[in-house]
């Protein structure tokens, strides 16, 4: 029970969506899927939900090619798409309804399962309500309670917190978080936050490339093998007081009043005290710089990001 | 293919179009049969509906794209599409379940008429004095009729986003499939191939079977019709991909 | 074009052929079930007969135009129906003149 992309391409007429990618989406894991805005995060989701054919390469999906057999991996995949789109006319209950009987439920069980979604999903109160009638907040919930209908075994989810305010984002966590034991979990999104939140295992692409694949244990401590500080000064200093310190791999001259000092020293931020002290320079802030996930990211999706790696 | 079907219909059902639909037609109908003095059966004096299957193409002709109009336009503009081909569904079902929904509404528009037929075999002189198995006959022909104009309409709907494309787009190819073919045929260039230019028009087998013929020809030709633009209609959709 | 669509499209193609094929299977096998009362589009089996033995040629001319009461209306109708039923069926060269409109066939032979 995984997920696998193994050399997968989408080319539309002129622009290459997703070039040669290959990662692995582990069981019991949810599995972050990052990248900027058009990276070919949901052209690879939807190839993966049999929605689009990818131009090569392939997916699978417990093993089954989802460019063989489509039909297998829909009925084991749950799926949000991006922007949730939904049947507006519809009631809450009817509209999941509809789902279970495309998955083949019988009447019985489509009922139950209903039950316990609205239950799961916090939808309760809600549920005989027009969609159209549903706030954005509750509206995602139905889209989640949507991809978990069947309960299916992989569990596909394109941006679920995108538009929502920040208590409507926890609570859909606290949901992904629940049901997230024992299935495969992707989840593609662009906030950091919210894989350090969730997610065991990191996926980066950018502009249709994989940039990183790795657990997100590993890529924090790859991260904080190198310390920024950024230094602001009330007036303008040289720099090169600086470029003496020990350990030091790079010295950013920002203006004449800001420094960016990166170093593999573990006691830089006491070395640029002592210096700053020394002189006597006129101190206004001192603050950490990169090390974080967002930093990783931010390198790995830019122009310069994409050499150093 | 049933799920997708019962999904149509409620959408149906929710939507005023199929109210409207419903009901312009059956206004349409009334006011040919009972109330324009050149169709009137009252003034005619002959107890016969045959102004109901003579004007009844006519109306499905721009009512039925109306109702077919959503079917794939608005799933494609509103992204629900998605949804549909990530289900576990066939396109087969799909396409199939959103046309039978269709013609299913086609079936009831056209069963209040029933009451015009009621109606006329009670004003018969004697009572009764009115061909019930031609009429059969004709029914099943507008039955056909509307099912052709409603896989016409749900391929113009989808081949496009927009609904009124796709509305003008489905309207114009039921005219031109219905009535086009025996236009052209009546231009003298090409005369001996008249008759095979009319049978490809839907006016030659809807007129021969609204006289109350059934003819095997006639039924062939109307499903074979419907089974190409539903086959038009999945490739447009498949080709997207 | 790719495979996939090539596939796509064949099977539409295919699906086409099989519906010209069909009615072509249905025109060699004529069926049809009139369901009017009085059978008023069949023409009787003596009349075919007799039709398919005769191959001069014909001429009809029907004279039924101006301000027509219902029924004569309806008579209008069915005379055409029924002459170009019976047209169908004739071998020779025939020309109808009806109703101010007129059809006809010639024999290449003839000409």
């Amino acid at each position: 029970m995984s997920l696998e992309v193994i050399n997968l391409v989408k080319r539309y007429d002129t622009q290459q969506a997703v070039d040669q990618i290959s990662f692995v989406a582990p069981t019991g894991k949810i599995t972050g899927f990052l990248g900027p805005n058009g990276a070919g995060k949901s052209t690879t989701l939807k190839i993966a939900t049999g929605f689009i054919r990818p131009t090569s390469g392939d997916i699978l999906v417990n093993d089954i090619s989802v460019t063989h057999n489509p039909m297998s991996v829909k009925k084991t995949v749950g799926y949000l798409p991006e922007h949730n789109p939904l049947y507006l006319e519809m009631y809450v209950r009817e509209y999941l309804d509809f789902i279970g009987k495309a998955y083949g439920m019988d009447r019985k069980s489509r009922y139950q399962r209903i039950h316990e979604l609205l239950d799961l999903c916090g939808l309760t109160i809600e549920k005989h309500k027009k969609l159209k009638m549903l706030s954005k907040g509750y509206r995602q919930r139905v889209g989640l309670a949507k991809a978990l209908m069947s309960d299916p075994s992989v569990l596909i989810l394109d941006e679920p917190t995108t538009g929502l305010d920040p208590n409507q984002i926890v609570e859909i966590r606290n949901v992904i978080k629940t049901i997230a034991h024992e299935k495969t979990v992707i989840l593609s999104t662009h906030i950091m936050q919210e894989v350090e939140a969730l997610c065991d295992k990191l996926v980066i692409i950018h502009r249709g490339k994989l940039v990183a694949d790795d657990s997100l244990a590993h890529l924090q401590r790859k991260s904080s093998n190198q310390l920024g500080l950024s230094v602001q000064f009330d007036a303008p200093i040289d720099p090169d007081l600086f470029r003496s310190l020990k350990g030091i791999i790079s010295l950013e001259v920002k203006s004449d009043h800001q420094l960016i000092i990166t170093s593999k020293s573990e006691r830089l931020r006491q070395e640029v005290l002592a210096v700053i002290t020394e002189h006597n320079l006129p101190l206004i802030t001192i603050k950490n710089v990169g090390g974080s996930l967002e930093e990783i990211f931010q390198k790995l999706t830019t122009e310069e990001g994409e050499a150093e790696l | 293919m049933i799920a997708v079907m019962m999904k149509e219909i409620n959408e149906f059902l929710y939507s005023i179009i199929a109210y409207l639909v419903i009901g312009v037609f059956l206004i349409g109908v009334s006011i040919v049969l009972w109330v324009l003095p050149e169709t009137s059966l009252l003034e005619y004096g002959y107890a016969s509906m045959e102004p109901l299957f003579s004007i009844g193409p006519y109306l499905f002709m721009f009512l039925i794209p109306a109702i077919t109009m959503k079917s794939f336009a608005e799933e494609k503009r509103s992204g629900t599409i998605e949804l549909l081909y990530t289900l576990p569904l066939t396109s087969r079902a799909i396409v199939l379940g959103k046309f039978l929904a269709a013609s299913l509404l086609v079936f009831f528009s056209l069963l209040p008429t029933l009451v015009y037929y009621y109606s006329i075999y009670q004003l018969g002189n004697p009572p009764g004095n009115l061909d019930t198995s031609g009429i059969v006959g004709a029914y099943f022909g507008l039955f056909f009729l509307g099912s052709v104009f409603a896989s016409i309409g749900i391929f113009s709907s989808s081949i496009t986003e927009n609904q009124i494309v796709s509305f003008v787009v489905g309207a114009l190819l039921c005219f031109i499939s219905y009535e086009g073919f025996t236009t052209l045929a009546r231009i003298d260039l090409w005369v001996s191939w008249a008759y095979y230019i009319e049978y490809f028009g839907i006016m030659f087998h809807y007129n021969a079977m609204s006289k109350g013929v059934i003819d095997l020809l006639n039924l062939t030709y109307f499903v074979g019709f419907i089974i190409i633009m539903l086959l038009a209609t999945h490739y447009s959709l498949e080709a997207r991909k | 074009m790719n495979s996939r669509s090539l596939y796509q499209f064949l099977v539409f193609f295919v699906g086409v052929c099989a519906v010209f094929l069909a009615n072509q299977l249905a025109h060699r096998y004529h069926f049809r079930w009139d369901l009017t009362e009085e059978k008023r589009y069949t023409l009787h089996p003596s009349t075919i007969n007799g039709l398919e033995q005769l191959t001069e040629a014909i001429d009809i001319e029907v004279f039924l135009e101006g301000e027509l009461p219902a029924n004569f209306r309806r008579l209008k109708v069915a005379v055409r129906e029924t002459l170009e039923a019976v047209c169908l069926l004739w071998r020779g060269s025939y020309s109808v003149s009806l109703f101010g409109s007129s059809f006809g066939r010639r024999n290449e032979s003839e000409k």
